[in-house]
């Protein structure tokens, strides 16, 4: 009797602790979650404010040109916003900058567009006191505060000069250009025709767009292939377009194509350069978007500061081919 | 001592004190819980609230043109809606900023700035009658009013997914709290039912023991374990009391029974004089005849005898009952002496030493005269001449001494143990009816003594063969003097 009552007090009292134990465990994890809606934290504008608008969000040329943008605004403290279409589209395009220029940020550094329908934006920007910086293309005829990046004809030009040094002089060419309305595309595509004039032997077949997608490209190379089945030569005057050769060639297989192509692509893309390297594309055209990020930055900051800047800052363009490539690919 | 009633009015308390901050903890949480809900809606309606009238606003500026002059309804529309839209736009960071949305807030602030300008403008410019410019900016406005809508979009987007994480959390403090409560609710039942174990048992449990106590008691053991209670409260003292009741009781009866024995003895006693005397009354009137007879006749000597045998007969029969003193005794065996004289003559002296300070000891009757009797008949009624019995009363510490002394043969050692024999087996509650009849005389008066004074040490018996006998008596005199006789009458009153 007096055993059992001892027993039967021991198992309430561990399961009274045990219980307790729960309890407790519970409460503090409970107060552990301090969760409270961050409201009514008034943040005043301590900085500048600048956006940034690429061609397309998501495209690997365009974060390499926001991370040099993004180095020099934490350099000088201010804000960056990075914006642009999920895909390359002139119209969404302009609806950003507008908003952008409604939103009265400090200054806007933006891909140049076809100038009828982009000039007027930048003259209203310019109206309300948003400079405007273009970056990787221009609008050489609006009232844009300055350029930054590659002088796009000069490296046409040197994509031309690239594929006579290549074919020797004979030719047959078919081109894919990101945007037949994009002004970089044109003067590249202006440079790269101007620079085989001369050579008889070297035709450029056609032109063809891929609106900056690698699918895209990769369609209009295909089409391209089975309207001029003479093709021996692709140039992609925007960073994907080479990317987008390779792989319809790829998918094509060797065993259909009688002949190699040769392939001139634009830009530095870890996989354009590791295709350099299994010499699927001959040679590429290099631009410098970090630079162009970084100092479209830093040239706006200085406008705003009332300094007195270039117009325009062309960075460096050269060929790479797979001999320059050290240590680079497999 | 704990009262009971303290024990449970602290548990109780306690306990409700305890049960009442857990939900006060509860309710401030869900309490919290319904404020963040609230803010979060508030932010919300804050929103869409800017988006209407952004509409409201933009409609009216459409619409302006077409309104009449005199029709001021629309311009009072615009006026009120761009006010408040005016007012929200003013407060709009302060309410809704925070770390994550810091530039989209701002972008949105400027935008409805930039809305609100274009929208003035364009009332400017109607009201200057520059239709023209009117129409461009009531383009711009139209585009701002949807980049407004689609900020508002992607504000109520961002705000949504901020607070889906926030609710997640929420749900799980919540559930936290659910399952604390559980917790606590079970462990509080249990705590209850071992505080009512507990608590059920220590009272029960003194009460089944008193139970057998006082069961044991009806059936007259008074004689019980005590019952030890480890609490301390009302029952330990319930317990306690009942224990020393039951001592109390017990003395008493063991009390009552040693009274009792003295009362048996007494009427023994009674029966026994009864028994020796035939037909007292008879004989104390004619021995009172007899002497008036005696004295008439001239006989004086033979008179004074008679009286002596009367005073001594009227004695043993009236004193029987009552408490006598010490002075009574003395005459008696005075009365007892003269008798005895006339009988022995010459042959025996009486000498008596009488202490007057003591006469009024109480003592039991027929007490001395025995001993003065057995002195004669065991001591100096064979001697010739000579025979000396000496009576002495005297008063040392307290104590009345009173000494019966002979010179006659004495009592053999053996015989002196064979005596105490007597008188110890006896002493202890058997009167063995044997022979002895000077043993049962001084049995008698040994115990009568014994249980009237309540205490062992009253007679002492010292004697040498042929020297003589001495028969001590000591009478606790002082203790009678401080406490009165009521003891003595509850004794004899049966």
């Amino acid at each position: 009797m007096l055993r059992t009552n001892k027993i039967l007090y021991i198992i309430l009292f561990a399961l009274f602790i045990t219980f307790s134990c729960f309890a407790i465990y519970n409460a503090v994890k409970a107060m552990h979650y301090s969760n409270n809606i961050s409201s009514g934290n008034v943040i005043d504008k301590p900085q500048l404010h600048l956006v940034l608008i690429s061609q397309e969000y998501d495209n690997p040329y365009w974060r390499l040109v926001q991370q040099g943008a993004r180095e020099a605004a934490q350099q000088k403290g201010v804000e960056l916003e990075y914006l642009g279409p999920a895909r390359a589209d002139v119209k969404e395009h302009i609806k950003i900058l507008e908003m952008a220029i409604a939103s009265k940020v400090d200054g806007i550094i933006t891909q140049g567009l076809e100038e009828t329908e982009f000039t007027p934006i930048i003259n209203e920007a310019a109206r309300l006191g948003i400079p405007i910086i273009t970056v990787d293309s221009d609008a050489p005829r609006s009232k844009r505060v300055a350029y930054v990046g590659t002088d796009n004809y000069a490296a046409g030009y040197m994509a031309g000069r690239e594929l006579v040094t290549q074919s020797g002089g004979r030719a047959e060419v078919a081109i894919i250009t990101g945007s037949f309305t994009a002004s970089n595309q044109k003067d590249r595509v202006k440079g790269l025709k101007d620079a085989v004039k001369n050579y008889p032997g070297i035709h450029i077949l056609d032109v063809a767009e891929s609106n900056i997608s690698r699918i895209q490209s990769a369609a209009s190379a295909y089409n391209l292939e089975q309207q001029y089945p003479e093709i021996d030569t692709f140039v992609g005057t925007s960073a994907l377009d080479g990317l987008g050769i390779a792989q319809m060639l790829k998918e094509m297989g060797s065993g259909t194509l009688r002949k190699t192509i040769r392939i001139i692509a634009f830009d530095d893309l870890p996989e354009t350069l590791t295709l350099i390297n299994q010499r699927v594309i001959e040679s590429t055209i290099v631009q410098q978007p970090f630079i162009m990020g970084r100092e479209s930055v830093n040239l706006m900051l200085d406008y705003l500061k009332g300094e007195k800047i270039v117009t325009v800052l062309n960075t460096d363009a050269k060929v790479i081919h797979r001999e320059d490539l050290t240590g680079t690919g497999d | 001592m704990v009262k009971i009633q303290t024990k449970l009015m602290v548990f109780i308390i306690g306990l409700v004190l305890f049960l009442n901050a857990v939900s006060l903890v509860l309710y401030i949480n869900s309490i919290n819980s319904v404020e963040q809900y609230n803010t979060m809606l508030n932010r919300f309606f804050f929103l869409n609230n800017i988006y209407q009238k952004t509409i409201n606003v933009n409609s009216a500026i459409n619409s302006y043109a077409l309104s009449s002059e005199q029709d001021n309804k629309i311009k009072d529309t615009y006026q009120k809606q761009s006010e408040s839209l005016r007012l929200k736009q003013g407060s709009l960071i302060e309410q809704l900023g925070n770390d994550q949305n810091n530039i989209l807030i701002h972008n949105y602030s400027n935008m409805i700035q930039s809305f609100l300008d274009e929208g003035s403008l364009a009332i400017q410019k109607y009201n200057d009658h520059n239709y023209n410019e009117y129409y461009n900016h009531v383009a711009q406005t139209g585009k701002l009013a949807q980049f407004i809508q689609e900020s508002t979009l992607t504000l109520i987007n961002n705000e949504l997914t901020n607070y889906q994480h926030f609710y997640f959390l929420m749900n799980q403090k919540n559930s936290y709290f659910r399952s604390m409560g559980l917790y606590i609710f079970v462990s509080t039942l249990i705590l209850c039912i071992m505080f009512t174990l507990w608590f059920s048992k220590g009272i029960t449990r003194p009460i089944h023991a008193l139970t057998a106590a006082a069961r044991q008691i009806s059936r007259g053991n008074f004689d019980i374990r005590f019952i030890p209670v480890k609490t301390r409260d009302e029952l330990k003292f319930l317990t306690d009391t009942f224990y020393n009741m039951c001592k109390n009781i017990e003395g008493l009866i063991k009390e009552i029974e040693a009274k009792s024995e003295l009362d048996q003895l007494v009427k023994k006693m009674e029966i026994k004089s009864l028994q020796n005397q035939i037909n007292p009354h008879f004989l104390f009137n004619t021995l009172n005849m007899v002497a008036k007879m005696a004295y008439v006749e001239g006989a004086e000597k033979t008179s004074e005898v008679v009286e002596s045998v009367s005073a001594l007969l009227r004695y043993n029969l009236s004193k029987i009952n009552h408490t006598v003193q010490l002075r009574d005794e003395l005459d008696i065996v005075k009365e007892y002496f003269f008798i005895q004289k006339m009988r022995f003559g010459k042959r025996i002296n009486f000498i008596d030493h009488i202490s007057h300070e003591a006469l009024d000891c109480p003592i039991p009757p027929l007490t001395l005269q025995p001993l003065v009797e057995n002195a004669f008949m065991h001591g100096v009624e064979s001697y010739e001449e000579g025979g000396e019995i000496q009576l002495s009363v005297s008063m040392s510490e307290g104590n009345v001494i009173v000494e019966v002394k002979d010179n006659g043969v004495g009592i053999t050692e053996e015989r002196i143990n064979q005596l105490q024999q007597i008188l110890d087996d006896n002493s202890k509650g058997k009167l063995t009816e044997t022979g002895e009849s000077n043993g049962i005389a001084l049995h008698n008066v040994r115990r009568r003594l014994q249980l009237f004074y309540q205490c062992d040490d009253v007679m002492e018996i010292q004697s040498l063969p042929g020297e003589g006998t001495i028969v001590r008596l000591y009478l606790p005199y002082s203790l009678y003097q401080k406490e009165p006789t009521y003891h003595v009458q509850t004794a004899y009153s049966g």
